[in-house]
């Protein structure tokens, strides 16, 4: 085999065993990746800043280990890019927003720490939706992404750039942050696999803030053995993240292939399949993966979720609180970018914040402000946290009948460029089905479930309880290791 | 609202204690005052992107120890809020203070027992929170203004009371009263010049008798004892002229600054211009349980109080209210009281020489006040002992005895004595020669004593003690020398 198709075509555990016997190196996978991303990322514009030559500096030292027999990382073979707002010690860190510029990070994410531990080799950083606001990628200080698929369509947001980095093979694998989708519906728009864990399953030290109670740190890969590895390597108990959760974290890459149990039971949203929003290609695909898990015995059940109307409006408003203090500390005082000619403290303010920041980033400000402000603070902040209380209490309830819950990951598939930018509404509907699992916490994961009539794909996600990240794995598996049926007209179902 | 009705003053104080811990409240930074500008700012501390806040348990351990000694509800868990707003030395835009759940409620303090007037001031509440940094304005035409972040993040408690001071002094009392306490509990230095220590007061003015709160105003940031009085008599006055002048209704709900140059307060920000603050709960930060356990290990661990100790040291030892409020002043020398005192009984001595010789000694050689540099407490009360039984005079032991102690705090002052050749003489025959030649030279004086003018007795022991060297007893020459002049008739 060529050593692209090696690297192209083979699992992670094979190609270790190619590395192993020296029949491939580390610096050629590293080349491999430099070469796709020279070819494409000028279009793409997936990747804002490569480390070329540190990525291939380290290739050699793990091969260096290969040939002297040293010990080697779970992770050797495995190149990775970041979401530009993961920290990555004297690197650049700017989550795509000019209030960043020139802001490099003195120290690296838990998650990074843990990757390097592991020989795995750090590529790039990648571009995205400004500190995670968007869900198209359109609101970056870098440009916007393209999919690879169709350039004049979105990548999808706000990890866009890690989700085309993946799908146009550029890396193996991307860290993106999750805080209302944008690791899974990014990855539903790129046809590759998307996994937002349990919240507190994986450290958020380094992981820019933009939503706290909301933000997830996740994966996009091809492969989901590879998701597996990496949850396995980076999450877990850590001593610089309070809310980090304690729980001894499973081989998961070892129980993705354990022998299924013979009849899942498995919910489905009524809803999400009757409305109007929803494209006929996307319920089709849904209803024939739901018809698919029915004949191979599984229960799968339609069940009515009350609160779906408040999910959008309960996320936005708590997590532009959120954002509104966790934003505050870009002031152009201490670092980052500073606003020039400014004689007074409040001017230094204003100008910073307002030309440092995107549109999307100070709308979101201003409504955060709003909603905490104390004549409005009940009637929204308080009201919303309230309703998050009961779309996590009805979504517990499901667990105690359902083993998963499946959806489309997003209404349709991947729009134009500048489609929908100047429509706010459509694009925060864009998120209606990935909200959920940020709003409750839950472990989410969108898998490809084929494409539309214009070849783009469609994704499928599936939500499991809190910690259920191996039997999610598994299942997951298990459905994607069928064969993939071809598109079928709607008509059809 | 006649002018001719007396006025009350109603003062609520909320004071902000440094806490001493080694490291800040969410960062493993150090907290030492007086540092490099700048030196103690980690990521954390300056709120670097992906930052996350770690809490300090001492901090919430020596919070609780106030709360105890306060006789304070503890809560059984701790949540923290972010309070939001903009200032150049507010590192991320928000202090991570605590709005809903306080660690302490209620509580008490009690100020004047040392006094005999005994004030219950009860608490609102104590809470945890984090220090902002500090801006410097150096030069008037200096274009640059400077931020030290080294202050940021230390942890404080802020000890809220009721609105139930009613004068300047008490106000004072009050603070005292923290500052000792805190001290005792070892949890804040209590050091005003460096901030250790700040406060603010809420001050109103009401008819006498009358039962609503006047409006109230808040003077920030006092940091002597001395401002905190200041401040509040120059507002009682200020506003004590506006009631009489019928314009109580001038007095707006505003918060004002202290001119440290003028003593007066000026107008800061109104209330129309008071920060929304949008306080929300923190969301890096899991609720603290304080468990059962964890609070009997901490009041277990709790000192003696002023307050208890004043108690002790007036019924147990006998001191008076103004030896024991003296003493009180330093935990250091109530513990070395204590101490001398298992070795002597001269309860009221050991007092003496320590607020006096021991206070002047460290006072003159600018010597920190710590124990282990103290003579060792059984040589201290030997010396004392001494004096007790005349076998050397007061003077001797504190000029000559005490401070050749300080320098070998492990020899006896028995064998100082001797060896210095200090012990007192009483050796009748040698002193009574003494005293007939001090008659003999003096005898125009003995005469003028004979004639009435009795205050030379004094003049005539000065004398013998000086020929004496300082060794004879006072009393033995009290006695001879009586004697000797009624015999000269």
């Amino acid at each position: 085999m060529k050593v692209q198709e090696i690297i192209k075509q083979t699992n992670f555990p094979a190609l270790q065993t190619f590395l192993q016997q020296q029949q491939i190196t580390c610096r050629q996978i590293v080349e491999y990746y430099l070469k796709n991303i020279d070819l494409k990322n000028k279009q793409l514009n997936a990747f804002i800043e490569i480390y070329a030559h540190e990525a291939l500096t380290r290739a050699s030292e793990i091969d260096n280990k290969i040939t002297t027999k040293q010990p080697l990382g779970k992770l050797a073979g495995m190149v990775i890019g970041l979401k530009d707002v993961i920290a990555y010690q004297n690197h650049p860190l700017q989550a795509s927003s000019k209030i960043l510029q020139g802001f490099q990070s003195q120290f690296s994410a838990t998650v990074v720490e843990r990757l390097l531990a592991e020989d795995a080799i750090i590529i790039g950083r990648q571009n995205c939706d400004e500190f995670g606001m968007g869900s198209s990628n359109e609101n970056s200080i870098f440009g916007a992404v393209c999919n690879a698929l169709n350039p004049e369509r979105v990548a999808g947001g706000s990890s866009g750039g890690s989700a085309v980095a993946v799908q146009a093979d550029m890396c193996r694998a991307s860290i993106g942050s999750d805080t209302g989708g944008s690791v899974r519906q990014p990855a539903a728009f790129c046809g590759v696999i998307g996994l937002k864990p349990t919240y507190s399953r994986i450290s958020r030290w380094g992981l820019v803030a933009y939503a706290s109670s909301f933000d997830c740190i996740g994966l996009i890969t091809k492969d989901i053995f590879d998701t597996a590895l990496l949850l396995e390597v980076i999450a877990g108990k850590d001593e610089y993240d309070s809310t980090v959760s304690q729980k001894p974290v499973p081989a998961y890459s070892q129980c993705i292939n354990q022998s299924i149990k013979k009849a899942w039971r498995i919910a489905y949203l009524q809803e999400a399949l009757q409305s109007t929003a929803v494209s006929p290609a996307v319920k089709h695909r849904t209803w024939q993966k739901i018809q698919q898990l029915q004949a191979e015995g599984h229960i799968v059940e339609p069940v009515s979720f009350p609160f779906l109307d408040y999910i959008l409006p309960t996320y936005y408003i708590l997590t532009t609180a959120e954002a509104s203090s966790n934003l505050a500390r870009y002031d152009g005082i201490k670092f980052g970018w500073r606003a020039e000619n400014c004689s007074t403290i409040e001017q230094l303010y204003k100008q910073t914040r307002t030309q440092g920041f995107g549109r999307e980033v100070r709308k979101r400000i201003m409504l955060g402000t709003y909603v905490l402000s104390a004549d409005y603070y009940d009637a929204y902040y308080l009201k919303a946290q309230k309703v998050r209380q009961l779309i996590k209490q009805a979504t517990d309830k499901l667990w105690q009948n359902y083993d998963f819950l499946i959806l489309p990951t997003t209404p349709r598939t991947a729009f134009c460029l500048n489609e929908i930018q100047q429509e706010p509404m459509q694009m925060y509907l864009e998120d209606i089905f990935t909200v959920q699992a940020n709003l409750t916490g839950i472990p989410a994961i969108s898998i490809p479930n084929g494409i539309d009539e214009e070849g783009m794909p469609i994704g499928l996600q599936i939500m499991a309880n809190y910690f259920q990240e191996t039997q999610l794995l598994a299942f997951a598996n298990a459905i994607l290791q069928r064969k993939v049926c071809n598109f079928e007209n709607s008509e059809n179902q | 609202m006649q002018p001719t009705t007396a006025l009350e003053t109603i003062i609520g104080l909320e004071v902000h204690v440094q806490l001493a811990t080694k490291s800040k409240l969410f960062a493993s930074d150090s907290t030492a005052f007086g540092s490099e500008p700048n030196s103690q700012t980690s990521p954390i501390t300056l709120g670097h992107p992906g930052t996350l806040p770690k809490i300090n348990r001492i901090a919430i351990e020596y919070a609780i120890r106030m709360g105890l000694a306060c006789k304070a509800q503890i809560a059984s868990f701790i949540t923290f809020d972010r309070k939001n707003y903009f200032y150049p030395d507010l590192p991320k835009g928000y202090q991570i203070t605590q709005d809903k759940t306080p660690i302490c409620k209620g509580g008490f303090v009690c100020i004047g027992y040392a006094q005999n007037q005994p004030k219950i001031i009860p608490l609102h509440h104590i809470h945890l929170e984090e220090d902002a940094g500090k801006s410097l304005h150096r030069a008037e035409n200096d274009e640059y203004s400077y931020i030290d972040y080294n202050r940021a993040g230390v942890p404080l408690i802020e000890i809220v009371t009721q609105p139930v001071l009613r004068s300047a002094e008490e106000a004072q009392a009050f603070l005292m009263e923290i500052r000792r306490m805190v001290q005792y509990l070892g949890i804040c230095d209590g050091n005003m010049e460096e901030g250790s220590l700040r406060c603010d007061v809420n001050i109103s003015l009401r008819p006498e008798g009358s039962t609503q709160l006047g409006t109230r105003v808040e003077i920030k940031n006092l940091n002597s004892f001395r401002n905190v009085a200041k401040a509040i008599t120059f507002e009682q006055q200020r506003q004590m002229a506006l009631w009489q002048a019928g314009k109580a209704t001038e007095i707006v709900q505003e918060t004002r600054q202290f001119n440290t140059q003028t003593y007066e307060t000026t107008a800061l920000r109104t209330k129309e211009n008071l920060n929304d603050y949008r306080y929300f709960i923190e969301p890096d930060l899991p609720p603290v349980i304080i468990s059962q356990s964890w609070l009997a290990e901490i009041q277990k661990q709790l000192p003696l109080l002023p307050h208890q100790w004043f108690e002790r040291l007036t019924q147990h030892y006998r001191l008076s209210n103004y030896d024991a409020e003296i003493l009180l002043e330093n935990q250091n020398f109530v513990l070395y009281f204590e101490q001398v005192c298992q070795h002597t009984t001269c309860y009221k001595a050991v007092a003496n020489w320590l607020n006096n010789t021991l206070k002047s000694y460290f006072n003159e050689n600018t010597l920190p006040i710590e124990i282990t540099s103290f003579p060792r407490a059984d040589l201290l009360a030997e010396l004392i002992e001494m004096v007790a039984q005349q076998q050397i005079t007061q003077t001797i032991a504190q000029q000559k005895i005490f401070p050749l102690l300080m320098q070998n705090p492990h020899t006896s002052p028995k064998k100082i004595a001797q060896q210095y050749n200090l012990l007192q003489e009483n050796n009748t025959v040698q002193l009574q020669a003494i005293i007939s030649e001090v008659l003999t030279k003096f005898e125009a004086k003995v005469q003028a004593y004979k004639k009435g003018k009795k205050g030379l007795f004094d003049f005539f022991t000065g004398e013998v003690m000086k020929r004496s060297q300082g060794k004879a007893s006072p009393l033995l020459i009290k006695d001879l020398l009586e004697k000797m002049l009624k015999s000269l008739k």
